[in-house]
């Protein structure tokens, strides 16, 4: 939830950033209501307007291809998409073979660290751990 | 309000996914929004606690606690059946949040300013 630098690109590059996550959801032809959540969540942080979201979720139906997703992203889109990107993945508690080798060509295209998937796979189960302890602090808190 | 507010608040109706009328309803409360008692007053415990997570999430956007976003989380926090000494844990909960996000930019290497004050 908390804001980065997602709202601040350009709007094409933020519809660009948003249809690439679209892709990623719909990867393993499965979309959970974390996943939704999840995408939804993002979609916002972008302040894209309705009618780009509207096109988003037709996206949603049917993803464009991942070489149409990466050819109007930037560097910073691009990064921040492949950070989300990955989040998206792991929604669903795995990330399945195919995911796996979308987000490695992603990377490749952005010619960022051979290690970069793993460190953001990593950051990502932290992330989800601390989601969990926020559920957990709020259930045990009594007076 | 700054973007960075509204990016947060949008994010956070989408995470909840709202009906996009409930969310434009939402919007609008934006300049006139009711008197928090009345809204707690229609919440259960459970959802009075998630709320206090976010809104505690959300008043730290602009870098810090005001007086007034205080009291605020302080009168949630009572509604919450809360002490306060676990809303200062929730507090803290938030400020990891922060480190996490900070650790994130960190891998892609887009730091913002300000990044290395948090970790």
């Amino acid at each position: 939830m908390l804001p980065d630098t997602v709202h601040k690109l350009p709007q094409a590059e933020r519809f660009a950033y948003a249809k690439l996550l679209a892709y990623i959801t719909r990867i393993d032809n499965e979309l959970t209501v974390e996943e939704m959540s999840m995408f939804e969540q993002r979609l916002g942080t972008a302040l894209l307007s309705p009618k780009q979201r509207d096109l988003i979720r037709t996206a949603l139906k049917n993803p464009p291809p991942l070489e149409e997703c990466l050819k109007d992203l930037g560097q910073e889109s691009g990064r921040l998409a492949l950070r989300d990107a990955v989040l998206m993945a792991a929604a669903d508690g795995t990330v399945d073979e195919d995911e796996r080798e979308a987000l490695d060509t992603i990377a490749k295209h952005l010619e960022l660290h051979p290690d970069a998937i793993n460190r953001l796979l990593a950051w990502t189960i932290e992330g989800y751990a601390w989601m969990q302890s926020g559920y957990d602090l709020l259930n045990d808190l009594s007076r | 309000m700054v973007r960075e507010e509204i990016s947060a608040i949008e994010s956070a109706m989408g995470a909840m996914m709202l009906h996009p009328e409930s969310r434009e309803e939402v919007r609008q409360l934006l300049t006139q929004p009711p008197e928090l008692d009345l809204i707690l007053e229609g919440m259960e415990i459970s959802a009075i606690r998630i709320a206090l997570r976010d809104a505690a999430l959300l008043a730290s956007v602009d870098g810090d606690y005001d007086e007034a976003e205080l009291w605020a989380l302080r009168r949630i926090s009572d509604a919450g059946e809360l002490s306060e000494n676990e809303l200062s844990l929730v507090l803290d909960w938030v400020s990891d949040c922060w480190k996490q996000s900070v650790a994130g930019r960190s891998i892609i290497a887009l730091p913002m300013p300000g990044d290395e004050d948090i970790l």
